[in-house]
């Protein structure tokens, strides 16, 4: 079904998003704090110059992480409708619009929010061990 | 132009709120079908009842988007014959189709008269469809004294809306999940940058790099890879003697230094060209003291 959301936009919706888009600048700018703390608890510390391989790779798969269970908790009914339509273009021949059912959507949040978290709590790892092996 | 659900509802003299409340959903999900999104299949009963019109209407509306006035003032009547089932369903379930004429006049009624309101500015006639106590559900018009059906909504049910972004609850977790990540960035950052860290025994070997060079006179030159504060340290500088393995002599040696830049390195010496006979054979670390800054 085609969407007329953004055409018409009722307050109601728009206070919706407005909300919406608060919190997601909240968790990128938690995201971006995270990263400091990441590359804090790394290098602050004394990381050797062998060390930097692995931190950068840490930082970089702390940054995907963190941006992709951003736009999935954001975006979920239309990714998983993407799913179910790349679902159905690839494997039946005839089937439903695509649309997800409540134990995917549930699935994608929960998902969501494990993974948001899970990488925050990443992020203190190297601070936590610094602070037990070497302070 | 207006749609059909916002078209009937403007009939009825509802507001979106009250057709929310009527229906059990929330008001977005009013203004979001009102919009011109297709209801969620659980609300088509309810919406239908409320409205007065058949559900068949309003999943045309919202498949022959955008709505014109000519579909307007077709779906104001009831169950006019352009707007009537198709044959093969018709066919079906005769049945049906009586109960939606029923319907259909019900609605013509209610148009034509007056709007009676009651205090809370609901009409009058939406009192009459209140089912009796214990039995309300979806759809059905609640009570003032009952509890908000959105409240009992499950949170499988809420996170299931078929619509992106984040619910009310989720936005509550997603700021205290932010907050204690913050509060406890903040506590780090104070640590390491208000605190310090302290140079001590068990972790300089982490900032320190020590070099020794010489045999008789030994220069030992301490290298910092980070900014150290009030740096010292106290070095025991052992020799042997040629002459007997076992003769071992001890030498102290203090280096310190106000502020040791990262990369930055203080050295010293130790001499036993005057024993003749001696030469180095190890250090150790007898204290070292400073702030990581």
């Amino acid at each position: 079904m085609k969407n007329t959301l953004s055409k018409t936009k009722p307050s109601a919706v728009r206070l919706q998003r407005a909300r919406d888009r608060r919190l997601i600048v909240c968790m990128s700018l938690t995201s971006a704090v995270g990263l400091c703390v990441l590359l804090l608890g790394s290098f602050a510390v004394g990381v050797r110059a062998e060390d930097f391989l692995s931190v950068g790779l840490m930082a970089f798969v702390y940054i995907a992480c963190s941006a992709l269970s951003i736009v999935d908790l954001y975006f979920h009914y239309s990714l998983c409708r993407w799913h179910n339509r790349w679902h159905r273009a690839f494997h039946e021949e005839g089937g439903s619009e695509g649309e997800p059912s409540a134990f995917a959507l549930v699935a994608s949040k929960i998902s969501g929010w494990f993974l948001f978290i899970f990488m925050q709590l990443t992020a203190f790892v190297p601070v936590i061990f610094s602070a037990l092996l070497y302070l | 132009m207006e749609t059909f659900l916002a078209q009937k509802r403007r009939e009825l003299g509802l507001t979106p709120a009250q057709l929310a409340q009527a229906v059990g959903a929330a008001e977005e999900e009013v203004a979001r079908w009102e919009a011109g999104e297709l209801p969620d299949s659980r609300y088509l009963l309810p919406l239908a009842e409320v409205l007065g019109v058949e559900v068949e209407e309003i999943l045309r509306a919202a498949t022959e988007k955008p709505h014109g006035a000519s579909s307007a003032a077709e779906s104001a009547g009831a169950a006019p014959a352009s707007a009537a089932p198709p044959e093969e369903i018709s066919g079906k379930v005769p049945a049906e189709e009586e109960t939606c004429a029923a319907v259909g006049t019900e609605a013509e009624q209610r148009a034509a008269s007056p709007q009676q309101l009651r205090a809370d500015g609901t009409p009058d006639w939406l009192s009459s469809m209140q089912p009796p106590d214990g039995e309300r559900g979806h759809g059905r018009p609640r009570g003032d004294a009952e509890p908000d059906i959105r409240e009992r909504r499950p949170v499988k049910e809420k996170l299931s809306t078929p619509v992106n972004g984040f619910t009310h609850g989720e936005r509550v977790f997603g700021y205290i999940v932010c907050l204690l990540v913050l509060i406890a960035a903040v506590f780090v950052f104070v640590q390491r940058f208000v605190v310090g860290v302290e140079l001590d025994q068990d972790n300089y070997a982490r900032f320190l790099d020590i070099d020794v060079d010489g045999w008789t006179d030994v220069t030992i030159t301490v290298t910092s890879s980070a900014d150290i504060e009030d740096f010292s340290t106290v070095l025991e500088v052992e020799f042997y003697s040629e002459a007997q393995w076992d003769d071992k002599v001890r030498r102290t040696l203090t280096l310190s230094e106000d502020f040791l830049a990262a990369g930055g390195s203080v050295s010293g010496s130790v001499s036993m060209s005057e024993g003749g006979m001696y030469r180095f054979y190890t250090f150790r670390v007898i204290s070292v003291g400073g702030k990581i800054v």
